[in-house]
């Protein structure tokens, strides 16, 4: 036998059940569209290009470049990639406050670029980022 | 009265608590809402490069670009010249977006800085993808 408390004033029942139900609909929906994103990235943006002239007197500069097959130089002397900050390094000991120009042929890989640029980066260098196009021949 | 109806326990009317279980479930739908990002993701993963300066980043939009250089937008393949105006309605839809490119690390340097300068150009703050 089934007997219904009989309603008063202050022990009125609302029924849960429909909102709970739509409450678990936004829940398992939230749940399945949710991701998670972690991601870490540098910095390649480059500067808005300087209209200004060029000083009289400008600093000396390191040139760094890298062609389309992935080969490096420092100054114009072939270097194995993994070693160009190294070189840098020990040009910069002959030319103090020299900028590092860091050339990318735009066929070289993406790699070689953000390795450059973040070795670079992490020792504190300031450099500025040029990519070569393909001239037609 | 409410003591009678009490006392008489009947075993089809026996009533379960929801609450506690309601509140954890509202905690789950708040954590999940705040945390959702709606994103479009790239639809590919490519491996990236590994870099030691680079921070956390938050994007709105991303960008990949795999090894055989078609950048990747919202699950569709597109040449480095069609993306423009993608990025454009992208921008418009989410204006404050702060942007992510995923470049393979045997990507070329040319396109991948070429979609960096696009996003410049737009005035989106972009950040490149590293592990």
């Amino acid at each position: 036998m089934r007997r219904r408390r009989k309603t008063q004033g202050d022990e009125a029942e609302v029924d849960m059940t429909p909102m709970l139900d739509i409450v678990f609909i936004m829940l398992i929906f939230f749940i399945v569209t949710a991701t998670f994103l972690d991601e870490t990235g540098i910095d390649l943006t480059q500067p808005p290009p300087n209209d200004s002239p060029p000083p009289d007197n400008p600093s000396p500069a390191i040139s760094v470049y890298v062609d389309g097959r992935n080969l490096c130089s420092v100054d114009g002397r072939r270097t194995e990639c993994n070693r160009v900050p190294l070189q840098v390094e020990r040009l910069l000991a002959d030319k103090p406050g020299a900028n590092i120009i860091l050339k990318v042929h735009e066929a070289a890989s993406h790699n070689n670029l953000v390795y450059m640029k973040d070795s670079f980066d992490s020792s504190g260098l300031q450099s500025k980022l040029e990519i070569i196009k393909e001239t037609p021949a | 009265m409410a003591r009678r109806s009490r006392t008489q326990v009947d075993q089809e009317d026996i009533e379960l608590n929801m609450t506690p279980m309601l509140d954890v479930v509202f905690i789950l739908l708040i954590f999940f809402i705040v945390t959702s990002v709606f994103v479009k993701t790239p639809g590919i993963d490519p491996t990236k490069p590994v870099a030691t300066t680079d921070q956390d980043w938050n994007p709105g939009i991303l960008i990949a670009v795999n090894n055989q250089n078609e950048v990747w937008i919202d699950k569709r393949p597109y040449d480095v010249s069609e993306v423009r105006p993608i990025l454009l309605t992208m921008r418009d839809e989410n204006p404050k977006a702060e942007a992510i490119v995923i470049g393979d690390i045997d990507a070329e340097a040319g396109t991948v800085m070429e979609v960096v300068d696009i996003m410049a150009d737009l005035k989106i703050t972009t950040r490149v993808s590293t592990q």
